[in-house]
């Protein structure tokens, strides 16, 4: 028997949805439920970190066989944010630069270079 | 009668964005020097104006060294440093989440963040405590900098991803944040701090890239290399380089990243890593973001975030 849940994610959070850990709480309770099918409702939410929407792709997909998972009025800020940190999953490769390192000899000349900036 | 360190506030910071962070490290270059004081005396009896790069960081390390048990004293008559809790932050032990909520609305008409040393503690309550503070502050920002959404984004994306930092890597009891905003300058000034291990130690203890030297783990936190495990479907590392990216070149702000014995600093003038003395050394890591406030039409934080 299907058996679905709505979630408000505005009530939940607020309407900017933060930290990881926001998500693994939400989706202990998807699990303890045991529902077949999810409803995020992003209604009145402006601004999804990435750190929450990393960990909401990747909770999605680990319970994806068992859970249909819909994402209701989710604005282009939210779905901006899906697409850009889909990418940056399984990324094996990234640009590395060596940063240039400097040293002062003496402590007026640190304070010297940081007056400076 | 005992030996005492002391701290004397200077009279008063320039704007310049090194500034504070100067007294900063002569503060720590005296903590290093002489472990063996029974207290310390912090004096801001001649001091007219700190800002956050210089009373969050030492708020940090008086937060810390309380804990320790050190005795602590302080002198001032600003009212400045007790409407933003200095040293100790707003108090958040034994208070419900509404009632935490309610005391930090209060600053909605201000132009700060009080100071806030949040728990780092992994258990399902300050877990949901810390989620409802940082949707509090960014609730409290909107607020106070009516900025468009586009860039009051930003500063969302920016506290986030140095929270969870130093949730998920620092070994931090309490990470600590803390913020003012500039009208008359157009721009914001925020820290977020912490007294972990730092990310060399972090890098060590991960067994991952070794890095050889703390301006070395700072080049490669810099350039997301994680500590972290990555599974399939995550994506880690991505925090201080995307926060420094949007910031410095998205924003033209000002970025400093302090850890061990280096720190990393990055402006449209430069990019470079100063190698410090070793009493020198800062046991944790200290962010500071400059960021101005400006309505930049096209800007977008999702040109930032997979880079």
């Amino acid at each position: 028997m299907k058996k679905q849940l709505k979630i408000s994610l505005f009530e939940q959070f607020g309407e900017t949805l933060n930290t990881r850990e926001a998500v693994a709480s939400l989706f202990e309770k998807i699990k303890t439920e045991a529902v077949t099918s999810v409803t995020l409702d992003f209604s009145y939410v402006t601004f999804v970190s990435r750190s929450f929407t990393d960990q909401l792709i990747k909770e999605k997909l680990s319970l994806s066989e068992k859970v249909d998972f819909i994402f209701l009025n989710a604005d282009d800020n939210v779905l901006r944010m899906l697409r850009e940190v889909k990418k940056t999953q399984n990324l094996k490769k990234r640009v590395y630069k060596q940063i240039p390192v400097f040293k002062f000899s003496s402590k007026s000349k640190l304070d010297e270079y940081l007056i400076s900036i | 009668m005992g030996k005492s360190l002391n701290i004397k506030a200077p009279r008063r910071f320039s704007d310049n964005f090194g500034d504070p962070f100067r007294e900063i490290l002569k503060i720590v270059d005296s903590f290093n020097q002489d472990q063996t004081t029974d207290s310390i005396h912090v004096d801001f009896k001649e001091n007219k104006f700190s800002g956050p790069f210089y009373l969050g960081p030492l708020s940090s390390i008086l937060f810390n060294l309380k804990s320790l048990g050190q005795e602590i004293n302080i002198e001032h008559s600003s009212s400045y440093l007790t409407t933003i809790c200095f040293p100790y932050g707003v108090q958040l032990e034994n208070q419900s989440i509404e009632e935490i909520t309610n005391k930090l609305q209060l600053f909605t008409q201000k132009t700060y963040i009080p100071i806030i040393h949040f728990s780092t503690d992994k258990t399902p309550n300050q877990e949901v405590l810390r989620t409802n503070i940082i949707s509090t502050i960014n609730t409290i920002l909107k607020e106070q900098l009516k900025l468009p959404t586009n860039i009051i984004s930003a500063f969302y994306y920016f506290i986030d991803e140095l929270t969870q930092n130093i949730i998920h890597h620092s070994e931090s009891v309490v990470g600590t944040i803390f913020c003012q905003f500039y009208p008359e300058k157009n721009y914001v000034d925020l820290t977020i701090c912490d007294s972990g291990k730092g990310i060399l130690q972090s890098y060590i203890d991960s067994g991952k890239f070794s890095p050889k030297s703390n301006d070395e783990a700072i080049n490669f936190a810099i350039y997301g290399k994680s500590t972290k495990n990555l599974p399939n479907n995550e994506s880690r590392g991505y925090g201080l380089s995307t926060t420094r990216n949007m910031l410095v070149n998205g924003l033209k702000g000002q970025f400093l990243l302090y850890s061990g014995n280096s720190f990393f600093i990055h402006t449209n003038a430069r990019e470079e890593i100063i190698a410090l003395p070793k009493f020198k050394f800062f046991k944790g890591n200290m962010v500071n973001l400059r960021i101005p406030v400006f309505n930049i039409s096209d800007f977008s934080i999702y040109n930032y975030i997979s880079h």
